[in-house]
C-alpha cells in the first residue's frame, strides 16, 4: 500500500487479547483471555472521520489505543501509510507516534493539575525536541491554543487546569493533540463527559480542524446520535468484532445488522411525540472471555437460525460500500428510526390493548406486540417474519 | 389537588467565599402519577433542588426562602433568620427585611393550630414564629422605620444568633432545622430517590441486600402488620384484613396490634423487590462490586421503591450506562410508573431522555427554572432562548442531519450571577433591559410559563433564528 491510493491505515485481521490472571486456582488452570479486539479489519481514507460505536466492554477504546501504539497487538496487521507499525519499536514508534495523537475522554484528568496550559501543550514539542527555544514554543503553543479557538491564547498559556471550565480544558487537550500537526487523530469519547450546550462547540471545532487540515479523525463514542454528526463512515463494534461498517447515513437510514438495529432504536429521541418502537435486546452483554460460538451476536438476536450458533458469519459487502456481518443482512427486514410507527392498536399475540409507554415491537407488517409477548412467539404470527 | 407544591424555592450555600445562590425562586407542582423532567446544565441547581424536597442538603447548605409541601403537609420553609441576613447584606435593605417580615407574617398563621397541615415539622414553625416575634418588636419601635447602621446592627445580632451562633454540632442542628426522626416521616417512606452515579451509591463493604433490608427496617413500624395476640398470628393489611380501620382476627375475631416488620420478612420484601426490577433472586448477599453498572442502578431503583414511596426522585438515572442500558432503565422506570403510578421527578442533563419518560418539563439554568411546562408544548414552541440553544445543541438520528449550534459561553459564577436576566450574556437576542431588570415568569399559553423578558415573541416564534 502506498500514500497514492488515498488510504492512511489499513488494518487487517487486528487481535488484542489480555490475559486473565485472577485468584489462586489460576495458577494451574489453562491461561484464559479477554478476547477485547478479535479481527477487526478496516480502512480509514485521507481526510475522513470513522466513528466507531458500541456498548461499553465492546473494544472500541482498545481499537483506537492499538491505532495509537498505546497497546501492542496480539496479531494482525496495522498498515500506517503503507508500513506496519504493529512492531514498531524504539526510535521508530517514537517517529510514528509524533504523526498520531489522542484526544482523551475525561479533560478533568487528562490534564495534569501542576502544570500550566503552556506546559501541557508544550510538553509533546519538549518530548520530541521540537523548537529551537522557549519562545519557539511558546509561539507554537498560542497558535495550537488559538486554532483550538481559545482566544486571546497569551491569556491562557498560564492559566493552571483549575482554573479552566470543563470545555476550555477539552480545548487544551485539542489544542495539544494538534501542537505537532499529526496525521491522524483518535478522539475517544471526547464530548461525553462536557455539557450539553458546551458539547456542540466542541463537535463544530472538531469539524473545523478536520476541514482546515484535512487529518483524519477517529471517532469513539458510545452515542449513536454524536456520531452520526461527526462521522463520515461508522463502524459498529459489537464483542471485538466489527458488526457493520458503512457511511454513517447508510448506518442510520438503513441498518443491516440486528445489532444495529437494536442499538437504533434505543438512542433516546428528542421529541415527546415520537413513539418508541423498541426493538429489546435480551440478556446481557456475555463476557469477551468466553464469546459464544458461531455468531457472537446469536444468543441475543431476535432473527436467529440454526446456523447462527454454528457458523461465524464473514463481514461482508452487502451493498456497495456497506459491510456487515450477518449470514442473513439484506435478507431480514430490519426497522429503521424513520419509519413511521403505530400510534396504538392490539396486541397481536395477547390481544390486549398495547397501552402507551409500553415498550413494543413492531413488525414491518405492520403490527405490533408487547416486547414479552414477542419473545414468547419469536414471530409475526401475520406475516411469518420473525423467527 | 396537586401532590407536591414548592413554591419559590431558595437554597444558598454557605462556603468560604461567600454565598452560593444554588436555587434562586424555583416554583412548581406535581400531581398524583405525574412525571416532571428537570433538565439543565451541571451546577444549574438540579441536584439542589431534589435535595431540598427531601431534606437532604448538606450542612453548609440552606432552604433561605420558600415552602415545599407535599401532600397539603408542610415538608420544608425557608430559614426566616436566613433569609433576612442575606437581605441586610443589600443596599436597599429595609425596605426588603420590611416586605420579608410582612410576607411572613401573613404566612405562618395558616399553621396556627393546624397540626394536620405542618405534618411533623413543628419545630420549622416554631422556630420562625420567634425569629418573627423578635423582628416585628424591632421595627416596630418608634424611629426605626428609617434605615440607619444601628438599626441595621440590632437585627443583624438578632438574626445572627440563629445563622451563626453556636459551635461545632449545635450549630450544625441548628442549621438543619428539622431533626432526622421528624424528616423521616416523609423522606423514603414518602419521597425516595435514586441517586446520581449509581456505581458508587451503595456502600461496598455490605451486601446489597441488606442495604435495600436497612432502608425497610428503618421504617419497620410504618407498615400496616398487625399480630393477634390471642393467637399469635402475625397479620398484613390486605388478604388477611379487610378492615384496616379496626382490624379483626379472622380467627379468633378479637381486636389485633399494630407490629414492626421483622427482619425475616424484610428480607422476602427486598426478594419481591429484585424480582420487580428484574434481578435474579440469588444476588440478594452479593456485594456491589459483584455487580455490573446496570444491576446496580436497578438495585437503587428497588431501593427507592422500598417503602412503597408515592414520589420518586431519579437524580440521573441514566448517566454513567451506555445506550442499551440506558434505554432499558427507561423501559422499566416507564413500566413502573404504569404499574405502581408513583409520580416522579427525572432530573437529567439530557433533554431526549426526558422526552422519552416526562409528560412535564421544568428547564433550569443558574438556579431559576427558565420554563416549565407540559412537554409537547414546549418541544413544539418554546418560549425561552435557553431552551431554544439546548434543542439545538443535540443531534438525534431521527430526519435529516442539521448542523448543531452551541451556546456561546459557558455557565455563570453562582456567586456572583450576572445582573438582570442570568442568561444574558450568553443570549442571542440580549437587549438592553435583559441586563439590568430582572425579566418575570410569563404565562405563554396555559400551564407554559417562561422567564424572558420576550417570552411571548419566542413563543410566537418571531425571536427564532439569531
Amino acid at each position: 500500500m502506498s500514500d497514492e491510493d488515498g488510504k492512511v491505515f489499513t488494518v487487517k485481521n487486528l487481535v488484542k487479547y489480555f490475559p486473565v490472571k485472577a485468584g489462586f486456582g489460576a495458577m494451574f488452570a489453562p491461561e484464559r483471555f479477554v478476547h477485547a479486539v478479535d479481527g477487526v479489519s478496516f480502512e480509514i481514507e485521507k481526510g475522513e472521520i470513522v466513528g466507531m460505536v458500541g456498548e461499553s466492554g465492546c473494544g472500541k477504546t482498545t481499537t483506537g489505543r492499538l491505532l495509537t501504539r498505546l497497546e501492542t497487538p496480539t496479531s494482525g496487521q496495522m498498515l500506517f501509510h503503507g508500513t506496519d507499525i504493529g512492531k514498531l519499536e524504539g526510535r521508530k514508534l517514537k517517529e510514528f507516534r509524533r504523526k498520531v495523537q489522542m484526544i482523551f475522554q475525561d479533560p478533568y484528568e487528562s490534564l495534569n493539575p501542576r502544570f500550566t496550559v503552556f506546559a501541557t501543550v508544550s510538553e509533546p514539542l519538549v518530548v520530541h525536541g521540537i523548537g529551537e527555544s522557549y519562545e519557539e514554543r511558546e509561539e507554537m503553543a498560542a497558535r495550537a491554543l488559538e486554532h483550538a479557538e481559545l482566544r486571546p491564547a497569551e491569556e491562557f498559556l498560564y492559566r493552571y487546569p483549575h482554573e479552566l471550565s470543563g470545555g476550555q480544558r477539552q480545548r487544551v487537550s485539542i489544542a495539544r493533540a494538534l501542537v505537532l500537526r499529526p496525521e491522524f487523530v483518535v478522539a475517544d469519547e471526547p464530548v461525553s463527559m462536557l455539557d450539553v450546550s458546551i458539547r456542540a462547540g466542541i463537535m463544530n471545532l472538531m469539524l473545523r480542524l478536520r476541514d482546515e487540515y484535512d487529518i483524519p479523525f477517529m471517532f469513539i463514542s458510545h452515542d449513536v446520535s454524536v456520531t452520526r454528526y461527526m462521522s463520515h463512515r461508522i463502524a459498529v463494534m459489537y464483542l471485538g468484532n466489527i458488526v457493520e461498517l458503512a457511511l454513517s447515513e447508510d448506518i442510520i437510514k438503513n441498518p443491516l445488522h440486528p445489532y444495529t438495529e437494536a442499538l437504533l432504536s434505543a438512542v433516546p429521541i428528542p421529541d415527546p411525540k415520537a413513539k418508541h418502537g423498541r426493538v429489546e435486546i435480551r440478556g446481557e452483554l456475555p463476557s469477551p472471555i468466553d464469546i459464544p460460538p458461531g455468531c457472537s451476536f446469536h444468543p441475543r438476536c431476535l432473527y436467529r437460525r440454526a446456523i447462527c450458533s454454528e457458523l461465524k458469519p464473514p463481514l461482508r459487502e452487502v451493498t456497495p460500500g456497506h459491510w456487515a456481518q450477518c449470514h442473513f443482512a439484506g435478507e431480514i427486514k430490519t426497522r429503521k428510526p424513520d419509519d413511521i410507527l403505530l400510534e396504538s392498536g392490539n396486541c397481536e399475540v395477547c390481544g390486549k390493548f398495547v397501552e402507551k409507554g409500553t415498550s413494543f415491537v413492531q413488525c414491518n407488517c405492520p403490527k405490533i406486540y408487547h416486547s414479552d409477548c414477542a419473545a414468547k412467539v419469536r414471530g409475526c404470527p401475520v406475516c411469518k417474519k420473525w423467527f | 389537588m396537586a401532590m407536591l407544591e414548592v413554591k419559590d424555592l431558595k437554597v444558598y450555600f454557605q462556603i468560604m467565599k461567600g454565598t452560593v445562590r444554588a436555587v434562586d425562586g424555583v416554583t412548581f407542582s406535581l400531581g398524583n402519577g405525574e412525571t416532571m423532567g428537570l433538565v439543565g446544565e451541571s451546577g444549574c441547581g438540579k441536584t439542589t433542588t431534589a435535595f431540598a424536597v427531601t431534606q437532604l442538603l448538606p450542612g453548609n447548605g440552606r432552604m433561605v426562602g420558600g415552602e415545599i409541601e407535599f401532600e397539603g403537609k408542610l415538608v420544608g420553609r425557608g430559614d426566616l433568620a436566613m433569609e433576612v441576613y442575606e437581605a441586610l447584606k443589600n443596599e436597599d435593605w429595609l425596605p426588603e427585611v420590611q416586605s420579608i417580615v410582612a410576607r411572613v407574617g401573613s404566612e405562618l398563621p395558616k399553621y396556627e393550630g393546624a397540626g394536620e397541615k405542618v405534618g411533623n415539622l413543628k419545630s420549622l414553625i416554631e422556630m420562625d414564629q420567634n425569629v418573627h416575634k423578635t423582628l416585628t418588636e424591632i421595627l416596630s419601635q418608634p424611629g426605626n422605620d428609617k434605615p440607619s447602621d444601628d438599626l441595621r446592627k440590632v437585627l443583624e445580632k438578632a438574626v445572627g444568633k440563629m445563622v451563626k451562633g453556636g459551635s461545632g454540632v449545635r450549630r450544625q442542628k441548628r442549621r438543619q432545622r428539622v431533626s432526622d426522626r421528624e424528616v423521616r416521616a416523609i423522606r423514603w417512606w414518602k419521597v425516595s430517590m435514586i441517586f446520581q452515579s449509581a456505581m458508587n451509591a451503595f456502600n461496598p463493604v455490605y451486601k446489597v441486600g441488606n442495604q435495600i433490608r436497612e432502608a425497610l427496617l428503618v421504617h419497620r413500624d410504618k407498615f400496616s402488620l398487625f399480630r393477634c395476640n390471642n393467637c399469635k398470628a402475625d397479620l398484613k393489611e390486605g388478604a388477611e384484613l379487610k378492615t384496616p380501620a379496626s382490624p379483626l382476627c379472622p380467627k379468633c375475631k378479637k381486636p389485633v396490634v399494630h407490629r414492626a416488620m421483622s427482619k425475616k420478612e424484610a428480607r422476602e420484601k427486598t426478594l419481591k423487590l429484585f424480582d420487580l426490577v428484574g434481578i435474579d433472586r440469588s444476588r440478594i448477599d452479593g456485594y456491589p462490586h459483584e455487580f455490573s453498572g446496570g444491576m446496580r442502578q436497578r438495585s437503587m431503583i428497588a431501593m427507592a421503591l422500598a417503602c412503597g414511596p408515592k414520589l420518586l426522585i431519579a437524580d440521573e438515572p441514566t448517566t454513567a450506562l451506555d445506550v442499551i442500558m440506558q434505554d432499558r432503565i427507561l423501559a422499566e422506570i416507564r413500566d413502573l410508573q404504569r404499574t405502581l403510578g408513583i409520580a416522579m421527578i427525572v432530573i437529567t442533563h439530557d433533554i431526549s431522555v426526558v422526552a422519552e419518560v416526562a409528560e412535564k418539563i421544568g428547564i433550569m439554568y443558574a438556579g431559576k427554572l427558565f420554563e416549565y411546562g407540559s412537554i409537547v408544548d414546549i418541544f413544539e414552541k418554546p418560549a425561552n432562548p435557553y431552551t431554544l440553544g439546548l434543542m439545538n445543541a443535540f443531534p438525534s438520528i431521527k430526519g435529516e442531519r442539521k448542523t448543531l449550534k452551541s451556546i456561546p459561553g459557558s455557565p455563570p459564577d453562582l456567586m456572583k450571577p450576572p445582573s438582570g436576566c442570568t442568561f444574558h450574556p450568553r443570549c442571542p437576542f440580549t437587549q438592553d433591559i435583559c441586563k439590568t431588570v430582572k425579566p418575570p415568569t410569563v404565562m405563554v399559553a396555559p400551564n407554559h410559563w417562561s422567564y424572558c423578558h420576550f417570552a411571548k415573541e419566542v413563543y410566537a416564534g418571531k425571536l427564532r433564528e439569531a
